[in-house]
């Protein structure tokens, strides 16, 4: 089982390095967003540090969103998906196998570059390894929750917005836990584990339950 | 009570009867654009019955 | 005495079913509802200690706000049934419920601004209830989006029970991580609501309409059925049938 698991995620990386640009893309868009926002709202440090936590969150859920849109749609145009649903081996390894390879091409570069807004928002050292460590355990739980909106949608018109619409209200305990972290640590002696351990937490949870929804809801997509 | 101190509301009576009117507004719109698809349903399919039967004969 | 629920699961027999229901609970609600205003407006103290005239507002609050909620759970729970089952009229239900929900929803939010305006004298904050009920709306719209935005009536069904599902899992996770941002200090709840303290006729005028409006939620998702049920059957004999017997 493991042999799938790890086929599906090399196959998908291999693929994905053969057109890089849809992982710029994401990664772009990410730092985009969130160079917008210190242009809109004013350049003073004090702003900037307090608003910190809650652009990066929402830029990284954005981010994530917008690359959903093609976790399953090139399989599913060429007819792959079809045949992996045929396929003996179960659905939920692979669509866990797609997920994770999902990831570590749309999520682990957003934590990557963190660093890069900590210095554009005037973070300290600690807010900002607070923040990539809060986004490691946070963005695979977008990936996951994100996947049943993919499957879901698959296939229909206007799919990237409806997506949006449906995943994005689900994001939000991610969204108060993450920036709710990176706000606390910039607090002299806040008990930060709460935060750590509510997002692990979230991230057991979706890796349970999401590979299931997101199965069910592909085999109705695609039947 | 007199009728304007009752609609008075001790000052509060246009928050009070805005939230009621609404209320009622919202749900009696829903009831006549529910009974109006239904209308609209009912007339179409027999419209396309009638018209399968011409084609019949 | 046995009743062959099954033979209600069929759409046919549900179409006249619905049709003899709809016009008792328009009059219960009507009847129900004219009752329960009379006796919040007529039968209770103008001023109470500390809040003005303006309580008379959670006679349609409260209402809107628990059927909101309840109505939520009455969508799951046929999606649910729809798919154990495989049955098409409980799709159809709860495809019917799911508007009214939303527009509860809005009630609610909507007579909670004009109660925050006169208590706390502004239209919006960021209360836990408040957002909590906001984010209801936004998945009860994003249950309908899904549901018209695909075209086959067999996926749309199972999609959106899927999603009215997934919904039921975070939806408590979600209102959680709402009530307490900060999750070292949890055990303070923003508003907490008291019924003990609540005056006896305020109560009863209070459950009355509830009633009411749970008529009314009755009412309005079975004649949305009806429509649906219309759309979907049109060409089985039984609507043919029955709309040459109308003609």
């Amino acid at each position: 089982m493991f042999n799938i698991f790890r086929c599906i995620v090399m196959r998908d990386l291999t693929l994905a390095m053969r057109r890089k640009t849809d992982v710029l893309t994401t990664m772009f868009f990410f730092i985009i967003v969130v160079s917008l926002f210190p242009l809109g709202v004013g350049t003073e440090k004090e702003t900037l540090r307090h608003i910190a936590p809650g652009v990066v969150w929402v830029a990284a859920l954005l981010a994530s969103m917008l690359a959903l849109e093609r976790l399953f749609a090139s399989d599913y145009s060429d007819g792959t998906l079809e045949q992996m649903l045929l396929t003996p081996q179960p659905l939920t390894v692979l669509v866990l196998g797609k997920v994770l390879a999902h990831w570590l091409l749309t999520g682990l570069p957003l934590v990557l570059i963190a660093p890069l807004v900590g210095l554009q928002y005037h973070l300290s050292i600690e807010s900002t390894g607070v923040m990539m460590l809060a986004l490691l355990i946070g963005t695979p739980v977008l990936s996951l929750i994100g996947a049943i909106g993919a499957a879901l949608t698959l296939g229909l018109r206007g799919g990237g917005i409806l997506l949006s619409l449906l995943i994005l209200p689900l994001y939000i305990p991610i969204l108060i836990y993450g920036s709710g972290a990176v706000a606390a640590s910039a607090i002299p002696g806040s008990e930060l584990q709460a935060y750590f351990s509510l997002l692990a937490a979230f991230l057991l949870m979706a890796l349970i339950f999401s590979p299931l929804a997101t199965a069910a809801g592909l085999r109705i997509s695609v039947e | 009570m007199s009728i304007t101190e009752f609609f008075h509301m001790g000052g509060f009576g246009l928050f009070i009867w805005s939230s009621v009117g609404v209320t009622f507004a919202l749900m009696a719109i829903e009831i006549i654009v529910v009974k109006k698809q239904h209308g609209t349903i009912s007339k179409r399919l027999t419209r396309m019955l009638r018209m399968n039967k011409k084609v019949d004969q | 005495m046995s009743i062959n629920w099954f033979k209600f699961s069929s759409p046919a027999t549900f179409y006249p079913l619905a049709g003899k229901l709809i016009p008792i609970f328009g009059v219960l609600t009507a009847l129900i509802g004219i009752f329960g205003l009379y006796w919040g407006f007529f039968q209770t103290p103008d001023v109470l200690t500390d809040q003005k005239q303006y309580y008379r507002i959670i006679f349609i609050h409260v209402p809107a706000a628990w059927m909101s909620m309840w109505l939520y759970v009455i969508v799951v729970a046929w999606s649910l049934i729809g798919l154990i089952f495989n049955a098409r009229l409980a799709y159809m239900i709860a495809a019917a419920v799911a508007p009214t929900g939303a527009i509860m929803t809005v009630l609610a939010l909507f007579t909670g601004a004009v109660w925050g305006k006169t208590s706390w004298g502004t239209w919006w904050d960021w209360d836990p209830r408040m957002t909590s009920e906001l984010i209801l709306l936004f998945i009860y719209v994003g249950y309908m989006a899904l549901r018209s935005a695909i075209e086959d009536n067999r996926r749309s069904d199972r999609a959106s029970a899927v999603l009215a599902l997934v919904g039921l899992v975070c939806i408590p996770v979600i209102f959680w991580s709402v009530n307490c941002p900060d999750p070292n200090q949890c055990a303070a709840l923003h508003q907490s609501s008291s019924m003990s303290g609540i005056e006896s006729n305020i109560l009863f005028a209070m459950l009355t309409m509830t009633v009411s409006f749970w008529m009314y939620c009755f009412l309005v998702p079975l004649m949305r059925a009806r429509n649906i049920i219309l759309e979907r059957e049109h060409d089985t004999a039984w609507v043919t049938e029955m709309l040459e017997v109308k003609k």
